[in-house]
């Protein structure tokens, strides 16, 4: 029994160079092939892209942020379940992650 | 809602006391190989590593193979786009990487210190140019790009790379000026469009009534901000899109001249020769993968 679920995301990495991206392409290809939506925000060396909007958040089923560096504006997502995971965790067992989100 | 901070005034002083004391040593270019490490590093957009202190460690695809590479002060290290790399940061290093994005220019001043700890210690300042590449900023990033494909790299990489950090590092001073003017805003925007938009049927007057303005208009536009004709803007933008079908795709010439927005093949190999003084099979044939 699949729900297809609404997600909002951040990734962030350490040095903003690379991961923070190649983490974001892993969670929309993954949650995608899911049937999920999804929507992942950026914040790396080229800034924010793609910024979950408050739209965006009222219609989210929930939050999946990384830790590995302090994402910004963490207050927007307060009202949402919220997943913590890290770049690496996205990165190595993205299936994992996604699997995780229907369990209760 | 963005709280981002641009640290400029952290990183500015770094890159100035580079460009004043050192000059350009030598330019690594990745190369693509058919694998790559489990971890390595691997986007969408170029990248460049300007070693500024110390020794950068790092493993790179570099003709073909899979190289453990240490780039010393001085040293460049170019990653095109979907080209991998696999920093080390067990090293005492200040690099500066920047991300060539297709709307942003990305800076991160890494500063890793070796330390018994397994991790290591890297600290990190970013920022962040809001816009993508122009003017001679724009050929530059070109140039290297095709200089890795062709993967012959001559003294003058060094003086593009180092021309394109004085490009950027004169970025992040326009940003602290006062706004620009609508008017570049509005060609800003117009190339942008064009880069997306280049295909049959793009002509000066659809681009005029998209953005409202008439054709003559549009040309003063291009002629006073870019330097460069509308239509010469397009054709680059055409040229470029076709090298690029040309280097990694297996079309067919006729299919890529109309993807492209030419005509046909003969009109799109006489405007190519006089572009790069190559016929496009010679092209195909130095610089396809």
């Amino acid at each position: 029994m699949n729900k297809a679920l609404n997600i909002v995301a951040v990734t962030a990495c350490s040095t903003g160079i690379a991961q923070t991206y190649m983490a974001a392409d892993v969670l929309e290809h993954c949650a995608r092939a899911k049937g999920h939506t999804i929507k992942v925000e950026t914040q790396g060396a080229l800034g924010v892209l793609n910024p979950i909007t408050l739209s965006d958040l009222s219609s989210a089923d929930l939050a999946i942020l990384t830790n590995d560096v302090a994402i910004d504006d963490v207050d927007r997502f307060h009202q949402l379940k919220t997943i913590t995971v890290s770049i690496d965790d996205i990165l190595t067992t993205p299936q994992d992650i996604l699997d995780g989100l229907l369990q209760p | 809602m963005n709280a981002f901070v641009n640290n400029f005034h952290q990183i500015n002083p770094h890159i100035d006391h580079f460009l004043q004391s050192t000059h350009c040593q030598k330019v690594w270019f990745a190369s693509h190989t058919d694998t790559y490490p489990e971890n390595a590093f691997l986007v969408k957009f170029s990248r460049i590593i300007y070693v500024l202190e110390g020794e950068y460690r790092t493993m790179i695809g570099y003709q073909g193979e899979h190289t453990n590479i240490v780039a010393k002060k001085g040293e460049i290290i170019f990653i095109p786009s979907q080209t991998w790399d696999l920093p080390d940061w067990h090293t005492d290093c200040r690099a500066l990487t920047v991300l060539f994005g297709h709307y942003q220019v990305g800076m991160s001043l890494t500063h890793s210190t070796i330390d018994g700890d397994k991790d290591g210690k890297i600290s990190v300042n970013k920022a962040t140019i809001n816009e993508p590449l122009q003017h001679e900023g724009f050929y530059l990033e070109k140039i290297l790009n095709d200089l890795a494909i062709s993967q012959r790299p001559g003294t003058a990489a060094k003086c593009v790379a180092e021309g394109l950090l004085r490009y950027c590092r004169e970025k992040t001073e326009a940003l602290i000026e006062p706004a620009q003017s609508a008017t570049h805003h509005k060609w800003r925007a117009i190339t942008l469009y064009l880069q997306k938009n280049f295909g049959p049927g793009i002509t000066r007057e659809t681009v005029a009534l998209e953005y409202n303005i008439s054709p003559n208009h549009l040309s003063r536009l291009f002629r006073e901000e870019g330097g460069l004709g509308f239509n010469e803007y397009l054709t680059l933008v055409r040229i470029d899109r076709v090298k690029m079908l040309l280097s990694q795709y297996q079309m067919s010439m006729a299919d890529i001249a109309i993807r492209t927005g030419f005509k046909d093949c003969s009109y799109l190999g006489r405007v190519f020769r006089r572009h790069t003084g190559m016929t496009l099979g010679e092209y195909r044939a130095s610089y396809g993968s």
